[in-house]
């Protein structure tokens, strides 16, 4: 009688294999003990669903992405309608100058869920303030203003000095970006 | 509609929204470990798995904002978590896993750990991540969604891209590399 | 439910000299979105140049500005460590967000190329925003830092590890955020704390000595006195802070960057008129010299000092923790 190999064996632990290997494995001590060992490796590997990598501050890093998730979910704006997205646009440049005029937006006033994002850091003169928040370096006057958004990156370091704020972050292809906003 | 004051001179929420939101962080709580840790096996790095698992909560919520839809989505969330993982492998080529493997322990003070320890003990693999270290990309992500998430090889294959037989040879591959390495590591 | 409309529009302007090719600029990700209430119109976009110079290109900055909305409000947006070569397409990404556009605004955001950095170290650009200075200062950590990780692995791939783990524990040691800045705002009842210096042995400025006033978690006003060590004279001058708390934590408090006229040998003062809020009460505030400009636009760094991390090293580092040590040396290797 020929013997399951233990590639047959390891699927019929998992109950991919077909049922010719079924039939032998119910009449062969020792494909069925081959089997078992195998799903007694299936039982190892499930507990990877639990075992959380070694020295993982798990309550710190699960508290940190449950924040970044909530303010993802407000900026996003969940019950506001998305803007479809423009196409790109360029042409060569002109003589004088070369411009490019691009995504032309329409925004919605709308109401929804405050986003509660305390800035890390921040400066201010007069009436005037920049700080650096969850998002990125924001300027604002009277509640007016714009933002720097932080490109998609684990970490951002900010510094701050009188002249304004900075933004340093490495996205996903190792390229650094450095924001900064001024405050004049 | 009653509506109900915030502490500060923000706009009110109303009931069904301040339900709505605890709805999602109920949610996300009862989901955040067990995403985390299944793009975490995929993508083999910790910075990389807390973003992708920001991500994939981000696109789940904005998708299903009904109280009903978030009961039942648990599987469909697993779904776009892994999609995310299989669409950042697929841009950035293959993760590399941690690079560090055995580093002599330094010696600390009782109670006291230094920066630095805390930086390789978060870099260290566990001795289960070492084997699945062992496999391919494709035999890891099909081991991991048969016998972690528990789903069927059709569907697996479906996720993958790939045929039944073709996952299903990934899957055999992948537990027997995973018990012969179990065997030789095991004392 | 109210809708009114607004507008956002972007437009790149390039001097017709420019050795940056405006190839194309795309949008993607675009959201509208509400803070409390008020409109907010997030723009996700990525500008692509050609290098049309014959020489490397190893940074660019960017001026965005959107002067309707902010009446003086700018940023912008820099590249250091690219290698762009003679004819390489890169891309540089503008992510932006109008806070409350008026209704029925448009909003006009213009960019506009600040510098470009070769790796000549020539400088091309109108310089507004002083981005020369700062991109030829990050150039040359870069250079400094990725020798310093060569050198490493020279000894060895465990030696280039231990310097990436110890430079990712110190970062991940430094307290994160919490400090705001003020301009023009005295403090109550302050007492004045001497600064204390950390001069390197090379650098062409030390600090002599200097005060500031402080009260509770908050140093303000500090002035430093300087001398010019060099035999150049120096236009130029940055000092990083780091405050120490009652509980002994170090904060990095910002720089204070300040034009100076330093004859060789001279002695000057500079103070900064803003006062530094900490989360923590302060017990100590200590200043280094991180860059002296000298007159003709030459450019000096210290050694690598473990309380700043430097670009490069920062984007070095986050490689290893994401991609491994192999990355590292492959790229080690690139920008060699």
């Amino acid at each position: 009688m020929k013997h399951l190999d233990e590639r047959q064996m390891a699927s019929l632990a998992g109950g991919e294999a077909g049922w010719l290997s079924r039939w032998h494995a119910s009449r062969c001590a020792e494909c069925a003990a081959g089997v078992a060992k195998f799903r007694a490796v299936r039982e190892v590997t499930k507990s990877l669903g639990s075992e959380l990598p070694a020295g993982l501050d798990w309550e710190s890093l699960s508290r940190e992405m449950r924040a970044n998730i909530l303010v993802g979910v407000e900026a996003a704006g969940c019950v506001a309608p998305r803007v479809e997205d423009s196409p790109s646009i360029g042409w060569r440049p002109a003589v004088a100058f070369a411009s490019v005029v691009a995504v032309v937006l329409t925004g919605w006033y709308l109401s929804a869920p405050k986003l509660v994002a305390p800035p890390f850091a921040s400066v201010a003169a007069a009436d005037a303030v920049v700080e650096a928040t969850p998002a990125g370096l924001e300027w604002k006057r009277d509640g007016r203003g714009f933002a720097m958004l932080n490109p998609r990156a684990n970490r951002v370091s900010y510094s701050v000095s009188a002249q304004g704020a900075e933004a340093r972050a490495v996205d996903y292809s190792g390229q650094m970006t450095i924001t900064h906003v001024v405050l004049d | 509609m009653k509506l109900v004051a915030n502490a500060d001179s923000a706009p009110v929420l109303t009931i069904d929204e301040i339900r709505l939101r605890e709805q999602q962080d109920r949610f996300v709580q009862e989901n955040l470990r067990r995403i985390f840790l299944l793009i975490y096996r995929l993508v083999g790095s910790v910075p990389d798995a807390q973003d992708l698992t920001q991500e994939t909560f981000i696109k789940a919520l904005q998708r299903k904002n009904q109280l009903k839809e978030l009961e039942k989505s648990a599987h469909w969330l697993s779904r776009i978590a892994t999609n995310t993982a299989i669409d950042f492998l697929r841009r950035h080529g293959r993760a590399a896993m941690s690079p560090i493997d055995d580093v002599a322990e330094p010696i600390v003070d009782e109670g006291y750990v230094s920066a630095e320890e805390r930086v390789l003990r978060a870099e260290k693999k566990t001795f289960l991540d070492r084997g699945l270290a062992t496999l391919t990309e494709r035999e890891r992500m099909a081991l991991l969604l048969r016998d972690v998430e528990d789903l069927p090889a059709e569907e697996v294959a479906a996720r993958l891209n790939c045929s039944k037989a073709t996952v299903r040879s990934h899957i055999a591959n992948a537990r027997t590399k995973f018990r012969r390495f179990l065997e030789r590591h095991q004392s | 439910m109210l809708a009114v409309a607004a507008k956002a529009e972007i437009r790149v302007d390039m001097p017709p000299d420019s050795p940056l090719f405006l190839v194309s600029m795309g949008a993607a990700g675009s959201r509208v979105s509400s803070l409390g209430g008020a409109l907010v119109v997030d723009v996700k976009a990525s500008v692509d140049f050609r290098n049309t110079s014959n020489s490397r290109v190893r940074g660019v900055t960017l001026l965005v500005a959107a002067d309707e909305l902010t009446a003086g409000g700018k940023a912008s947006v820099s590249v250091p460590s690219l290698n762009a070569a003679p004819g390489e397409v890169f891309s540089i990404p503008i992510d932006l967000r109008l806070l409350r556009p008026r209704a029925g605004m448009n909003v006009p955001v213009r960019v506009t190329l600040d510098g470009v950095l070769f790796d000549t170290l020539a400088f091309y650009g109108p310089n507004k925003l002083n981005s020369r200075r700062t991109m030829t200062a990050w150039e040359l950590e870069a250079r400094r830092d990725r020798a310093l990780f060569a050198q490493a692995l020279r000894e060895g791939r465990e030696s280039l590890r231990r310097e990436l783990v110890a430079s990712l524990a110190r970062q991940e040691a430094e307290p994160r955020g919490g400090v705001q800045v003020m301009r023009g705002r005295p403090l109550v009842s302050p007492s004045v704390m001497q600064i204390a210096a950390l001069n390197s042995g090379g650098a062409p400025v030390e600090i002599l000595g200097g005060e500031a006033q402080t009260s509770g978690n908050e140093i303000g006003l500090p002035r430093i006195e300087l001398r010019n060590r060099s035999a150049k004279p120096v236009t130029h001058v940055e000092v990083r802070w780091i405050m120490r708390d009652k509980s002994g934590r170090e904060h990095a408090g910002g720089a204070l960057s300040s034009p100076v006229t330093l004859a060789a040998g001279a002695k000057a003062t500079v103070e900064d008129r803003s006062t530094m809020r900490f989360a923590d009460e302060a017990a100590a505030l200590t200043g280094f010299v991180s860059s002296v400009q000298y007159e003709g636009g030459a450019i000096w760094i210290p050694e690598r000092a473990v309380r700043y991390c430097s670009p490069e090293e920062q984007r070095l580092t986050e490689m290893y923790r994401r991609r491994g040590i192999d990355a590292v040396i492959a790229e080690l290797d690139r920008l060699k």
